[in-house]
């Protein structure tokens, strides 16, 4: 290339220097991407320093070489880099895979800057990686970076190759024995070729495309069906225990890849096993075992891990995989109830509980203990999903939870799946200070639906304290007494509208105006004439409600 | 060892392919014709983007393989019947590198393209049609030119080295496993990278190594020996460098199940009774179990591991291990499997010394093509073995006897061949012969007249071919 130094030119002191500055960048640059993400500024400004001391470099040269030796770094003859210490020292980096020169030359492009930095700025102590700098390099073919590496630390001494050649030539071809060949090769018949070749044709080329497509599907399911073949046949080649292992080395790869389908499909075929009466005993406790450690807390902490990292799979996939999960999968599970923040994690756990929670009930209902409000109304929610009544009594203990979203919570579930058991706890909450739970507390009897639940709607009202709630309570607890369109309810309404009233007419108002509109609601036309009379009161506030409720009845809604 | 230079610069390929098509129109249409015009419009779009962007190009045949402004430019499957008819012309008219200075217009291309045709058609020599180019002052063409012996044979130790260092890279490790220490990965993704580098610059002369066998370390060799095959042919079908990398590691570790087979077992010098081929069998499964207690999964281990148990499994299930659900076997495997049973069957063994004939290992191979080894992977390892196998002691029509030394793609019949007897019968030292060379009648010099085993009469390959 023109302009690259060769060995009569004599490098200058500001290119030296120049070269020193890329080098100090290089240095520079391995620490601060081992620091900063890439899109942080101190990142990118880096880059675009150690850019600019390339371009420095390049505007008296083509290429910057740089011969590389233990501990030192040479231009040239001139050395530009020297260190003795073993840490952090860039040319034993380079020079202990084995590169001996490297090249940079002009033009080169950022991001290849940028990859090459990269790949320098990796911690090669680390046992996971497994690439040293000359593969990596090698990976990547950058187009303006090339070197020279050798290879020679690969074998333990030159005398190996030597010896080994040596000992393959010691037995040398006896002339005797080649004079044989060529006499009988004048007897014997002449036959030149016996392998025939059959040209490629473009439809061979087109049927490898298909079969270099075809390669890169997934290959774990193989895999595993590999690993299954071997369990089969443990009992003759490999024991148990290892298989065991394989598993679940396997899995945890497979489920930190989030690839769920497959492990369900494992699942399956371990429950086949598991289940199949001729199973070799041993076998079905292999099955059993790497069954378990599907459901370990380790692989539900690994999963967390995935639904943390947002990684996007199907729903209804990482459902079925719960569904096949074994009862020790619940505790770990709650676990990820306190330690996951995103909503979507969290929305995921919660339905993997509501498949896996009735495996083990005892720890749920153990969570409903738990220091944290949130991961008790989640367990609330997940036993009302479940929907099993024999619970109930648990979960109306937590209707005295300090957090009002826990009570609101066991208020629900109590009105959804509550029956008389759970009446007490409920009507207990319609005296609770805060009026969401109040009327949570009515909501929940009108979802009971019994006449328990109905009577201690009836007796609030009737209760003096009643007059003293506020309008908005009053109401609902009428709209909730209106679920019940039965006889009593209707009497019960009329009679409050038709009663005297002498005192605190006010609020006395208000109670009638609720019950005129839970009349409204009932639809019961002979409510029409005391209705109608309502409308004449005093009262504005009872004066509308009867109105609408006669509207109401009229128009038969 | 460089950065491997395969080609980058956008459109190389097409460029080549683009030349192929213009001269296979040339050779049925006249350069007047609508067809010619329009290849060679495509061809000088080409071109002349390159040049703007190059100043000038150089296309070179070296070997089997063209470089572009001394890059090797990486050939797609679909263009490669093109790539070989190029390469076969360069090769009859004698054409090793064609340079262009300047953008080219119909014109240049038109009198270059005729003038081409024309010395392969009337076998003009290449002065003639230097002479006739020197017209065009902006194409120069340079003569087809072999490698001067001094840099074949820095070529050949350096291929050497690689070829030695895959061997004792593979001892290494298999002393490691025994003796339970830890197997660097490193190191092997670093020989198998030389590996595949080598492979892309000299495929046969890295070929040739592998027709040398040791009967002591038979293992060792033979493992080598399937890398190098494997990636051989992995290269041939088009695998990009990693997957190269990832079959030639994968390949090397084929046998690592054979570390638990008992030494008496693997060294019987009779015939294995049932009861040693039981364990023999199970090889494959014990080499999943080293694989997998050696390395932590990732792809890499999951298609290495599939290849250690699904090396010795035909296509058509037959084969061990046996399996309860059948599936097709793994690309890699398939590739493994026809490179590890054609080094076996061409290997001295301890309890068959004398080892097959390379055509007849591939004939037997081929009989049993369709339910053992993948058909089209097959015919794509028999293309790349070609017709006289590297270490073939061949008969000329001189009366010499020689080793087949290098292969060539274009000439499949007439490799280059290392003299080991005279006309006489009288041993001579290996003086490489090319049997592409013509005499002044424009007569091959020398032709293959009869392929013989060169282990009958002990001729030791090791000495010509290292």
């Amino acid at each position: 290339m023109a302009g690259t130094l060769n060995q009569h030119e004599t490098i200058v002191v500001e290119e030296l220097d120049a070269a020193r500055q890329v080098i100090e960048g290089l240095i520079k640059a391995r620490k601060v991407l081992r620091m900063y993400p890439d899109t942080n500024p101190v990142y990118r400004k880096n880059l675009q320093d150690i850019a600019g001391k390339f371009s420095d470099y390049f505007n008296s040269r083509d290429s910057l070489v740089l011969r590389v030796a233990r501990n030192d770094i040479y231009v040239e003859s001139e050395s530009v880099y020297n260190n003795t210490e073993k840490q952090d020292n860039l040319a034993l980096l380079f020079f202990k895979d084995g590169i001996r020169e490297l090249a940079f030359h002009k033009d080169m492009p950022e991001e290849e800057l940028e990859e090459f930095l990269k790949i320098i700025s990796l911690e090669f102590g680390r046992e996971t990686i497994e690439d040293d700098i000359v593969t990596l390099l090698w990976q990547k073919d950058f187009k303006h970076i090339n070197y020279i590496a050798d290879d020679t630390f690969l074998t333990e001494s030159e005398d190996e190759e030597i010896n080994a050649i040596k000992g393959l030539k010691q037995q040398a071809t006896d002339p005797v024995d080649l004079k044989k060949a060529y006499e009988d090769s004048l007897h014997e018949q002449e036959s030149a070729t016996s392998v025939p070749i059959i040209p490629l044709t473009a439809e061979d080329f087109k049927l490898l495309l298909t079969i270099l497509e075809k390669d890169s599907e997934e290959k774990l399911d193989t895999f595993f069906g590999m690993l299954f073949e071997i369990l089969y046949d443990s009992e003759r080649s490999v024991n148990y225990e290892d298989i065991v292992f394989f598993f679940m080395k396997s899995i945890e790869y497979t489920v930190s890849s989030a690839k769920f389908p497959i492990i369900t499909n494992v699942l399956v075929r371990l429950k086949k096993i598991i289940s199949d009466e001729d199973t070799d005993p041993e076998m079905r406790r292999s099955a059993i075992k790497i069954l378990l450690f599907v459901s370990s807390s380790k692989m539900i902490s690994l999963i967390g891990t995935i639904l943390a990292s947002e990684r996007k799979f199907e729903h209804s996939v990482f459902q079925t995989f719960v569904r096949l999960l074994d009862k020790n999968a619940v505790p770990p599970f709650l676990n990820l109830l306190v330690d996951l923040q995103s909503i979507h994690a969290r929305r995921m756990v919660i339905d993997a509980l509501v498949s896996l929670g009735p495996k083990d009930m005892p720890s749920l209902i153990k969570g409903l203990n738990h220091s944290q409000w949130y991961v008790i109304r989640n367990i609330i929610y997940i036993l009302r999903q479940i929907g099993d009544k024999s619970v109930l009594e648990h979960i109306a203990k937590a209707a005295k939870h300090e957090d009002v979203r826990v009570r609101r919570e066991v208020l629900r579930t109590l009105g959804e799946l509550g029956d008389e058991r759970v009446l007490d706890t409920i009507k207990d909450c319609l005296q609770d200070d805060d009026s969401k739970i109040r009327i949570a507390s009515l909501n929940a009897l009108g979802q009971v639906d019994s006449p328990s639940a109905k009577k201690i709607v009836m007796d609030q009202i009737s209760h003096s304290s009643f007059h003293e709630r506020k309008i908005s309570e009053k109401k609902e607890f009428f709209k909730t007494l209106s679920l019940w369109n039965e006889k009593d309810v209707y009497d019960f309404c009329i009679q409050i509208m038709t009663r005297k009233t002498f005192w605190k007419r006010s609020q006395q108002h208000e109670t009638k105006a609720c019950a005129a509109e839970c009349l409204g609601m009932l639809g019961n036309r002979d409510a029409l004439p005391v209705l109608n009379k309502c409308k004449a009161s005093r009262s504005k506030l009872l004066q509308e409600s009867s109105e609408t409720a006669i509207k109401r009845i009229e128009r038969g809604k | 060892m460089g950065n491997s230079q395969v080609i980058e610069i956008q459109n190389a390929a097409g460029l080549i392919n683009q030349f192929a098509i213009i001269l296979r129109t040339a050779n049925i249409h006249s350069t007047n014709n609508v067809a010619f015009k329009s290849a060679a419009g495509k061809f000088i779009e080409i071109i002349n983007e390159m040049i703007a962007h190059e100043n000038s190009i150089t296309l070179q045949l070296r070997g089997d393989y063209f470089y572009l402004n001394d890059t090797r430019v990486r050939y797609a499957p679909e263009y490669v019947l093109n790539f070989d008819f190029l390469a076969g012309m360069f090769r009859k008219t004698e054409v090793g590198a064609i340079i262009v200075k300047k953008e080219l217009s119909l014109e240049n291309v038109d009198f270059f393209i005729h003038s081409l045709v024309e010395a392969d058609f009337l076998h003009e020599t290449f002065d003639v049609l230097a002479e006739k180019m020197s017209r065009v002052s902006i194409i120069e063409l340079k003569r087809l030119e072999e490698i001067s012996n001094e840099e074949d044979l820095n070529v050949r130790r350096m291929v050497r080295k690689t070829y030695f260092n895959s061997i004792f890279y593979v001892k290494g490790v298999f002393n490691k496993i025994k003796s339970g220490e830890k197997v660097d990965v490193r190191k092997a993704k670093r020989v198998v990278t030389s590996v595949v580098n080598t492979m892309i610059e000299h495929e046969q002369i890295l070929l040739g190594m592998t027709a040398i066998k040791d009967y002591d370390e038979y293992t060792y060799y033979h493992c080598a020996n399937v890398s190098i095959l494997s990636v051989a042919l992995g290269q041939r079908l088009g695998l990009n460098r990693q997957m190269l990398i990832d079959l030639g590691i994968a390949s090397l570790f084929h046998d690592l199940g054979k570390i638990d087979v008992p030494h008496e077992v693997l060294n019987k010098p009779t015939k294995l009774e049932d009861s040693d081929w039981r364990i023999i069998k199970k090889h494959p499964i014990w080499g999943v179990k080293s694989m997998l207690k050696i390395r932590d999964i990732d792809d890499f281990t999951i298609r290495a591991a599939l290849v250690a148990f699904e090396h010795h499994m035909n296509t058509d299930h037959s084969g061990y291990p046996q399996v309860k659900d059948r599936h097709e076997l793994d690309l890699f495997s398939r590739i493994v499997s026809i490179a590890d049973r054609y080094d076996a069957m061409t290997s001295a063994r301890v309890y068959s010394k004398t080892p097959m004939k390379s055509d007849k290992a591939l004939s037997i191979l081929m009989e049993a093509d369709h339910s053992h080894l993948d058909p089209l992977l097959f015919k794509f390892f028999i293309n790349m073995i070609g017709v006289y196998p590297i270490g073939s002691l061949v008969k000329l029509s001189t009366n010499e006897l020689g080793l087949v030394f290098e292969n060539d793609t274009e000439s499949l019949f007439r490799p280059r061949v290392v003299l080991i007897s005279d006309s006489s019968g009288n041993w001579i030292k290996g003086q490489v012969v090319d049997l592409r060379e013509k005499n002044e009648k424009n007569e091959y010099v020398r032709t293959i007249t009869m392929t013989m085993d060169p282990r009958k009469y002990n001729i030791n390959l090791a000495e010509y071919l290292l």
